[in-house]
């Protein structure tokens, strides 16, 4: 895989990570937000989907 | 005297019988400690002809004073007050315990993977082969494995079996009084052994007015609890040093316990709550190299459920709709008790204070390490996995599960299940017992009980107890012959 794949790869979970935190949104840890999109919120673990 | 029988019931209550220090008898087997482990071992060797010495420290009923010599200090993480986890009197803790039985796992005697210090020296058929007289003896049926059922790869619902409880006690208090094979002494308090190299002759014990009396015997088995079988060898040790077994085995160290948490709260499905129990299976411990953990679900009261449906909805508007269905239970306490992995740092140690026989009371030095928080996070995520694939509710966890804090103090902590500390092993770096129980070093000196575990599980620890000393009643018989 090229430098590049990696480089975006950790820009996107940059972004996703400062804007959940933004919005208050805290992920569970990297790798689950990745692979099974599941975020938490007021300590509740949660889908994507579910706000 | 029992009337309705026309005989006598006999103990030896050495506070008031001052001419027991003439009793000459030489016992084929002294034990020491009349609990869960001590009374079945001795009914058992009865049944095989045995003349059995049955040593209790404390009487028929709870006393303070025989409850004082369980007092002792806590070291490191927060942990219960040593003398209300255990009991002092005949039947020992089995006189509070709750009667939750389930086995190891075939897994429990496979985790050489991990690490020598896990490896059990016998194998999951050599415990297997005495569930059904111990399940007999805890008036349980031996139902386990066939109600488990995988939910999915990692995640299974399991069943526990619960004894009524059998309290040792009184459920076998005439059958002891009344054998003829079987003497049993009460407030007879353990302060010293004679003997020659390797070899126990004799044990001194002494009553709660200053006298004392020695018991001799052939062999000599400690079944006084998962604390006090460790206390004693230290303290021998300090006494006699490698006198009668050898001081250079790890004695009280991995001392293990079960962790027990309110892990957070839940919104969820009839499904789930239709079994209570929950545990990760033996393929995901062996994938994510964890250990055992148990996860429980407990009904809330409707308020409590109520507020938490209500936060939900605050939280995810969306997916609070949606559960809303005829299948929608209510709100439940997330809770787990996991194994905790066998670490040479977590142990019983002497403190320098004293009881009222001189013996110095236990430190306990117990403290979670790494792998159990792995091991709990770990599951908890494959147990979330199994309710998101399923949408059968939403979890809210507690903080400090999901930061990675501190455990909280103000806790259930533990399930005063103590385990290790003269533990099982075939090398004497990493057990204080071989296979068969005996002491290294000694000819004669045997452990019964829970110390003798080289891992806990994530189970409760009474059914193992009595298989293991079943098979050490057979171990006996058979060196005898």
């Amino acid at each position: 895989m090229s430098k590049n794949f990696f480089s975006s790869r950790r820009k996107f979970l940059k972004t996703i990570l400062l804007s959940s935190i933004l919005i208050g949104v805290l992920p569970l840890s990297l790798s689950t937000l990745k692979s099974k999109k599941i975020i938490v919120k007021d300590r509740w673990i949660l889908r994507k989907e579910d706000l | 005297m029992d009337f309705k029988k026309g005989r006598p019931l006999i103990f030896y209550d050495i506070n008031n019988s001052l001419d027991l220090s003439k009793d000459n008898q030489v016992y084929d087997t002294c034990i020491i400690g009349a609990g869960a482990a001590g009374i079945t071992l001795a009914l058992d060797l009865e049944k095989k002809g045995f003349k059995v010495a049955l040593c209790e420290a404390g009487n028929f009923e709870y006393s303070e004073i025989s409850q004082d010599s369980y007092k002792g200090k806590i070291a490191a993480d927060p942990y219960l007050p040593l003398d209300t986890a255990r009991l002092r009197f005949l039947g020992g803790s089995t006189n509070h315990w709750a009667g939750w039985c389930r086995p190891f796992e075939s897994i429990d005697f496979n985790r050489g993977y991990m690490g020598e210090h896990f490896r059990w020296p016998i194998a999951y058929a050599d415990i297997f082969a005495y569930r059904d007289r111990a399940c007999e003896i805890l008036e349980i049926p031996n139902k386990f494995e066939a109600n488990d059922r995988n939910m999915t790869k990692d995640i299974k619902k399991i069943d526990f079996q619960f004894s009524p409880p059998v309290r040792f006690g009184s459920k076998y208090k005439n059958i002891l009084a009344k054998s003829d094979n079987i003497k049993v002494f009460l407030n007879a308090n353990l302060v010293g052994l004679e003997g020659t190299k390797g070899n126990i002759t004799s044990a001194k014990f002494m009553n709660y007015k200053n006298k004392s009396i020695f018991i001799k015997s052939k062999k000599f088995i400690f079944s006084m609890g998962g604390i006090e079988n460790s206390r004693f060898l230290l303290w021998f040790s300090r006494l006699y040093g490698n006198k009668f077994f050898k001081t250079s085995t790890p004695i009280g160290e991995y001392w293990m316990e079960h962790p027990h948490f309110t892990i957070g709260r839940a919104i969820v499905n009839k499904t789930v709550l239709k079994y209570p129990f929950y545990a990760t299976t033996q393929i995901a411990q062996k994938d994510l190299n964890i250990l055992g953990c148990g996860l429980r679900v407990e009904p809330l009261e409707h308020s409590g459920a109520k507020k938490l449906f209500n936060d939900l909805m605050c939280s995810a508007p969306s997916i609070s709709r949606k559960l809303i269905n005829p299948d929608l239970v209510c709100g439940v306490k997330f809770r787990s008790a996991w194994e905790q992995a066998p670490e040479k740092n977590n142990k019983i140690l002497l403190s320098e204070e004293k009881d009222n026989f001189d013996v110095n009371r236990p430190i306990l030095f117990w403290k979670k390490n790494n792998i159990d928080r792995t091991t709990l996070v770990d599951s908890i995520n494959r147990f979330n996995d199994w309710i998101l694939m399923k949408n059968l509710g939403r979890i809210k966890l507690e903080d400090w599960v999901l930061n990675n804090e501190e455990y909280p103090e103000k806790d259930e902590l533990a399930g005063y299940h103590h385990m290790g500390g003269t533990r099982m092993h075939n090398s004497e770096e990493y057990g204080v017992v071989d296979k068969n129980c005996k002491v290294y070093g000694s000819k004669n000196l045997y452990m019964a009980g829970s110390s003798i575990f080289t891992t806990g599980g994530y189970n409760n620890p009474t059914l193992p107890i009595i298989q293991l000393t079943l098979r050490l009643a057979d171990h006996l018989v058979s060196i005898t012959n």
